[in-house]
């Protein structure tokens, strides 16, 4: 696979995942289009592996943000609510922000 | 057996008449499997009661394909509210609209859930208007008429 659709795939990966995001997904997308665009000069295939790595751990941030959200709505169900998803939230997006 | 079954009825308490109630309701059911279902509603498997005959897919028609389309680019989330107007099939994609590769990209993924099929990626990089989005899925769906 090239390089050019490794990351169109990642870029359709992180799109998908973020029609479910807990804050909108409008603002996931608009993030995700801002984050994309900054990059588009980078020429260099090393740094963009460096790049697709960083997506896919962001892939997988958001993969367990979303698992932990279905175990807290699953629990619930059984206990009072609690805000540990919402803290998971805000750390995912403090996350995003440094990167 | 008739007589066999109704001496069984009779010893039986209270719960089997009521078994046996629930069984002779079925039968109404199974005659509703052979009405083709019009408005058929997805529900829980365990609750279908119509396990078909379904309406076979329909072939679409261009006029359809095109409307699906448009309609499927319009409720992209990011779509200009103010360039509405211009979109029609001859919207060029990059021109009219400004759309850089990565909205391509969206609107692809947007006609794919529309349509339920993966365009790759070295066709849709050929799309530089709608309609040749267009002409690509009438050509997928063999449309034509």
């Amino acid at each position: 696979m090239s390089l050019r659709h490794r990351v169109v795939d990642l870029y359709k990966n992180l799109y998908h995942m973020g029609k479910e995001y807990p804050g909108g997904s409008k603002w996931f997308h608009d993030r995700l289009k801002l984050a994309f665009s900054k990059n588009k000069e980078v020429r260099d295939e090393a740094q963009i592996e460096q790049l697709i790595a960083r997506g896919e751990f962001v892939i997988k941030e958001i993969q367990a943000l979303y698992s932990l959200r279905k175990y807290r709505a699953m629990k619930q169900r059984y206990y009072d609510k609690d805000d540990e998803v919402m803290q998971a939230t805000k750390k995912f997006e403090d996350s995003v922000q440094k990167l | 057996m008739f007589c066999r079954q109704v001496g069984r009825v009779a010893f039986r308490t209270a719960s089997a008449v009521a078994q046996q109630r629930s069984f002779s309701s079925a039968i109404p059911q199974m005659s509703k499997l052979m009405v083709p279902s019009l408005n058929y509603i997805q529900t829980r498997g365990s609750k279908i009661e119509v396990f078909g005959p379904f309406d076979p897919p329909k072939q679409l028609t261009f006029k359809q394909v095109e409307e699906r389309v448009l309609k499927a680019v319009r409720s992209w989330d990011r779509f200009p509210a103010d360039k509405e107007s211009l979109l029609k099939l001859d919207a060029d994609l990059s021109k009219d609209f400004g759309f850089d590769s990565l909205d391509q990209v969206e609107i692809v993924m947007a006609l794919e859930d529309e349509f339920g099929f993966e365009i790759p990626l070295q066709d849709s990089d050929k799309f530089k208007t709608i309609r040749d989005a267009f002409k690509y899925i009438c050509e997928r769906e063999d449309v034509y008429e």
